[in-house]
């Protein structure tokens, strides 16, 4: 659907962008208070042991040092770290600080101190004696009857769902082919290049706490805070303003819990600043998910029955755990339909980091088993590999009840067509006698808008219209660095009908100020903030025309605001400059009107974004080097509101994806549990050489019941990449890999089998 | 303490400090300039990459004792007055801005590649910036940025 | 902030020498891209560093007089990358220069500094081992010029005495109808760790095969190694598929690789294997070689 807008479509940079070039955007370490003390974790340096002392004596005594806490000092409380969804159902199962430690890395103790080095000092002077426990890293070691229970009566289950539509055992009996398979996706790091910081400062006349965080969710974290802190939720203020990348990683108070109390134990301003190490060894990650698919196709190879076992490792805590496999559950249904479904997730906890959420949460491991399984049956019975997704893939119309979820645009085949033309698929006939053999693949993905079906969805917005004509508007919706913010300012400017400059929004996040919102999560900002933007604004414009109707006896439904001007809508003709009546609005006697509207808004239905990538690769089958010779993505993703900002996320979620595929994967140490590589040099995120040719492009439908037609970006785009690359690696060496990422040394190892030596 | 005279965003400056502090730690801490971020300590990320007598590189590594008689240009340099320097310009045109952490160091490397390619080709910019990690993965956009800012400076090649 | 008790600057070799003989405690400071990180890793305390930062005469490379190429100790990656010598005669040294973590990196890492470190990985390793390379090291007193091949003694140990400084690297002339290359394999293309580094060098004969091969390697065993049993194979030969073949399955008799969390065994034999041969033919192609 063609619409003609003044705002929405047009590239605006960024609001903040001028903040952050000129280097003048505050994170949260940037902030100056006086008096600011420093805090520091005591990570437990074994898997899995029950700590039987700890002696905290000379730490204390060492000078500088303000409080030693350790996990006989802690609140009696269980909690979650979870931030979304709102933790129904999900195990309360950590303390601030843990007696019990699950993990190496898992917290024990903490100093805050007037600098780091003493800081960092009294932590070495702890010392603690402690009864070491079975420890797991696999999820199928502590599934084993009689294993050691990491959490007291839960079997090492966090969660678990399994779900059944039509008759499976039946269909299977009937259908033609059967394929069954496994697959095994790694552990991977958020790494964002801000690692997670927080600094709680005491308001001594209010009594309360000011926690500036650098978090996706800045109001479950202050339900977080009260919970786990046994203290009442007013007493804390919530200030997020700049985050250098969150992914996932910072949607839950990973350390901000611990922060808080340490404020309040000292009565100074802390501030905890995490190390690198730290970040990638001890905060969050991606779920490592075994993945058992078994197909039923009939005689025409469409799906008709399908069996799916996820095996997730959860690591030592809850954190998003089992909601993850929640959404792989959906993803299962609504890619590729089939009547007959079985579905099983068992969320396991182990001895490892916690797995929590991660951008585009359980979609990326079950794109790479799916969009793989696809490929594999493809080379089996020679089938097309690009039919075959084009026979099976759902259509407009498809409903899938089980998440809620409505298919009501989808622009796939338009985007598949321009993929294949673009890579040259029918053209693709390389010369693969050499060692160095050329391969190209591709995949499809979607993703939804929002979490309607299962959890908190509601966002407050509030707009302003001054009597100069300006606005600003208040919205909830959390800016992480993808561009939320000045979305939602478009979004208000086309509402009204004013210039994109017109619209002011302040920076960040505050409980005390913002309009609630869950958080940035579900690439739902857009959709669900977006809607309660446009409701306010629209109520707005409707109470400045209902008074130019009456004030200049005017027909009201042939009037409108466009561009700053107050329009006859149906000629376009302009009446008179907005400024004129909301002018006198605001300042008539006695009867005047203020111009502000207060809007919420939840969603009453889910919709699905699209995506293709495609791929061409080179393999050096002597060595295993897959070099990427080209990399397109293309995604459906409705309106695009701001298409400068979408294109980041667009580009930079395929670099993300290529990373999965290729080069990322946090290694364990399998005796002791320790992540060995807590560096971004060994954690390998692709860098600016990395680079491929890389292209992508965005294609258009309309999603209804949103502002704009917009639907979904930043989490489908970092799902195409890694399947499309590894099904190219496939098709160059015949050889199927079910695992990413295709490191050099896996794909030599899938080439040259040991049985060859 | 040491001693240590130099210019920093060309202006001279004289400022005391630890022999165990690093040119990072004197900016943010001593100095305030909070633009140049801290993301690994170890000089694998390249967020806090400064200009010392303009070439690229990461103040984490270098020790702040050194500095003396050196040019050091941190991103609040890189405007000058009110006006954005041509590459700022076009990283805020190009939307090679996301959450922008990492964005004063790929902004002041950008500022220092410029310099010697005036007409560069992708490859050449991608090893250039090599050393500013992205996470959020704008580098295309970046790509753009500098490509854009070299026309803007050199004219077309 | 970093637990340093001392950090001397001195202006000249002479100052640097005499502090030190006076404190042989004191850790020479070259680009810091290791002294640095070691200081973090391992939480030093009370460190006296010396850094060589502003003493000219170890920066730089030059040619002398009977065609030797001297290149300073405190010569950075960058400069050995961009020198015209270096270019024009050991273009293995630019490639390795360049391998070398990104640009930063290679901006204040010097090559003396890395060879000091004494890394198995150490990207200028291979290349300098492959051109026989020697090192000239200097107390307040002595001075002493040695094969590189002598001064490594097991991963990060080197044969730097007390009071003694790296201060220049020498490589002998070459002549014409030399040929010499550098393979680095990690798996990202920029800020990387080798999996495994291999350098080669290539004379050729009037006949057109091979007069002299020299096949170096990183991250093969404790120490960078030669394969000399490769090496005195290729003598006389042209570098064809079969050849490289025997190349590869002799170099890995000169190595000891291991298994470890970056990389197994089997995988980095395979490795050897394969880029030892490759690196001489392409070295055998710098040097004008024909392969057929």
């Amino acid at each position: 659907m063609e619409k003609n807008y003044d705002v929405i479509g047009k590239s605006v940079p960024r609001s903040d962008a001028y903040a952050k070039v000129t280097g003048q955007a505050k994170y949260v370490a940037d902030l100056r208070v006086p008096g600011l003390t420093y805090g520091k974790i005591l990570h437990s340096p074994v898997a899995h042991a029950m700590f039987t002392k700890i002696d905290t004596t000379a730490a204390k005594a060492l000078p500088g040092v303000l409080d030693v806490i350790t996990y006989e000092d802690v609140p009696e409380i269980d909690y979650t770290s979870c931030g979304h969804p709102f933790p129904y159902d999900t195990p309360q199962d950590m303390r601030i600080l843990n007696r019990h430690a699950r993990y190496v890395g898992d917290m024990i103790a903490a100093v805050v101190a007037e600098t780091p080095e003493i800081a960092a000092e009294a932590c070495r002077l702890i010392t603690f004696e402690y009864d070491e426990l079975p420890a797991y890293f696999d999820p199928r070691e502590a599934l084993k009857e009689g294993a050691y229970e990491i959490h007291e009566g839960s079997k090492n289950l966090c969660g678990e769902n399994e779900y059944e539509l039509g008759n499976v055992e039946e269909a299977f009996k009937n259908a033609k082919y059967i394929i069954e398979e496994d697959f095994e996706t790694p552990i991977i790091a958020h790494a964002q290049i801000e690692t997670h910081v927080s600094m709680v400062e005491p308001d001594r006349e209010r009594g309360r706490w000011l926690v500036h965080c650098s978090n996706h969710c800045p109001f479950i974290l202050r339900e977080r805070l009260g919970h786990a802190l046994g203290m009442p939720q007013r007493a804390f203020r919530v200030v997020k303003s700049y985050v250098g990348g969150g992914f996932g990683g910072k949607q839950e108070p990973v350390f901000e819990i611990l922060n808080t109390l340490m404020a309040i134990r000292t009565k100074r301003p802390v501030i905890l600043e995490i190390t690198r190490e730290e970040n990638l060894a001890m905060t969050r990650t991606r779920h490592a998910d075994l993945i058992h698919i078994k197909s039923g196709l009939d005689e025409n190879f469409r799906f008709v029955a399908r069996d799916v076992e996820f095996i997730c490792n959860n690591g030592g805590y809850s954190s998003h755990g089992h909601n993850v496999a929640y959404n792989q559950a959906s993803h299962v249904a609504y890619l590729y339909p089939v009547e007959n479904l079985h579905f099983r997730a068992r969320s396991v906890y182990t001895n490892i980091q916690v797995a929590g959420a991660m951008r585009a949460y359980g979609a990326p491991q079950w794109h790479f088993a799916m969009e793989s399984h696809i490929d594999n049956i493809c080379q089996k019975f020679g089938l097309d590999r690009i039919e075959f997704r084009l026979k099976n893939h759902a259509r407009i119309g498809g409903l899938f009840n089980a998440a809620g979820i409505m298919l009501r645009s989808q622009n796939l085949d338009d985007m598949i067509e321009y993929g294949r033309k673009e890579i040259g698929w029918d053209d693709f006939h390389p010369d693969n006698s050499g060692p160095i053999k050329r391969g190209i693949g591709m995949c499809i993905g979607n993703y939804a808008q929002n979490v309607y079906g299962h959890s908190v969805e509601v966002v407050g917005a509030r707009c302003i219209v001054h009597e100069d004509g300006s606005a600003t508007i208040f919205s909830g919706t959390t800016e992480i660095g993808q561009g939320a913010e000045t979305t939602m300012q478009m979004i208000a400017a086309e509402t009204l009908g004013i210039p994109y400059e017109w619209v002011n929004m302040p920076d960040g996040s505050d409980t005390d100020i913002t309009p609630f919102d869950p958080g940035a999560y579900a690439s739902r900002q857009t959709n669900v903030g977006g809607n309660a933007v446009k409701k306010a604004a629209l109520a707005c414009k409707n109470q400045i025309l209902d008074y130019a109707a009456k004030d200049r006896e005017l027909d009201r439904d042939k009037i409108d605001i466009k561009r700053g001007f107050l329009v006859n809508s149906e000629t376009g003709e302009e009446i008179c400059p907005l400024k004129d009546i909301t002018w006198k609005m605001v300042y008539s006697f006695p009867e005047a009107e203020l111009i502000e509207h207060f809007a919420y808004h939840y969603p009453m239905a889910n919709g699905l974004t699209y995506l293709t990538a495609f791929a061409e690769v080179e393999v050096d089958t002597e060595t295993g080097a897959v070099n990427v010779l080209k990399l397109r993505q293309y995604l459906d993703s409705g309106q695009i509101i701001n298409p400068l900002a979408a294109k980041g996320q667009l580009y930079g979620g395929a670099m993300m994806s290529y990373g999965y595929g290729l080069t990322e994967q946090i290694l364990i140490n399998p005796k002791t549990g320790a992540v060995y590589n807590d560096t971004l040099l060994d954690y390998k995120i692709p860098t600016f050489a990395d680079v491929p040719d890389l292209h992508c492009e965005f294609f258009s439908s309309y999603e209804p019941d949103t502002a704009y037609g917009n639907k979904s970006v930043g989490e489908p785009v970092n799902i195409g990449a890694a399947c499309a690359i590894r099904n190219a690696v496939f098709n160059a060496t015949g050889v199927p890999i079910n695992q990413n990422p295709l490191t050099p040394e896996r794909v030599w190892n899938h080439l040259h089998p040991v049985e060859e030596d | 303490m040491i001693e240590v005279k130099f210019t920093l965003n060309g202006k001279e400056t004289v400022v005391a400090v630890e022999p165990g502090e690093t040119l990072l730690e004197m900016i943010r801490k001593r100095l305030n300039l909070t633009g140049t971020k801290r993301g690994c300590e170890v000089g694998e990320c390249g967020a806090c990459t400064v200009l010392i007598d303009g070439v690229p590189t990461d103040s984490c590594l270098y020790m702040a004792g050194q500095i003396n008689g050196h040019d050091v240009m941190t991103i609040e340099g890189v405007a000058t007055n009110t006006d954005l320097d041509v590459i700022q310009q076009a990283f805020i045109d190009n939307g090679s801005v996301q959450c922008g952490f990492c964005t004063p160091g790929l902004i002041l490397s950008a500022y220092a590649f410029l310099k010697t390619h005036k007409h560069p080709t992708d490859d050449e910019i991608k090893r250039g910036l090599a050393g500013n990690f992205c996470r959020c993965a704008t580098y295309v956009q970046v790509m753009d940025a500098i490509k854009d800012a070299a026309v803007r400076l050199y004219g077309e090649a | 902030m970093y637990n340093v008790d001392e950090l001397y600057t001195p202006a000249t070799l002479e100052e640097a020498l005499d502090i030190m003989a006076k404190d042989p405690e004191v850790q020479p400071l070259a680009g810091g891209t290791d002294v640095v990180v070691k200081m973090r890793a391992k939480n030093l305390k009370n460190v006296k560093l010396l850094s060589l930062d502003r003493i000219q005469e170890l920066k730089g490379v030059q040619m002398l007089e009977d065609g030797t190429i001297a290149i300073g100790a405190m010569t950075t990656f960058t400069k050995v990358a961009n020198d015209p010598i270096i270019i024009e005669k050991l273009p293995t040294l630019r490639t390795a220069a360049l391998a070398m973590g990104g640009p930063q990196i290679q901006n204040v890492a010097t090559i003396g500094g890395n060879v000091c470190n004494g890394a198995v990985s150490a990207d200028s390793a291979p290349s300098l081992f492959a051109l026989e390379s020697k090192l000239v090291l200097r107390t307040k007193d002595s001075e002493r010029t040695i094969d590189i091949a002598d001064f490594y003694l097991g991963p990060g140990r080197v044969d730097r005495k007390p009071g003694e400084l790296l201060v220049r690297i020498l490589v002998a002339p070459k002549g014409d109808h030399f040929g010499c290359m550098y393979n680095k394999f990690a798996v990202r293309k920029a800020m990387d760790l080798a999996i495994f580094g291999v350098a080669a060098t290539c004379k050729l004969a009037e006949d057109g095969t091979i007069a002299k091969a020299t096949i170096a390697m990183g991250v093969a065993a404790p120490v960078p190694v030669r394969c000399t049993e490769a090496e005195d194979y290729a003598v006389g030969k042209i570098p064809t598929e079969d050849v490289m073949a025997e190349i590869g399955r002799l170099s890995l008799n000169s190595t000891k690789p291991r298994d470890s969390w970056r990389a197994s065994k089997r995988y980095r034999e395979a490795l050897i294997r394969t880029l030892s041969g490759r690196a001489v033919r392409d070295a055998f192609v710098l040097a004008g070689g024909k392969l057929s």
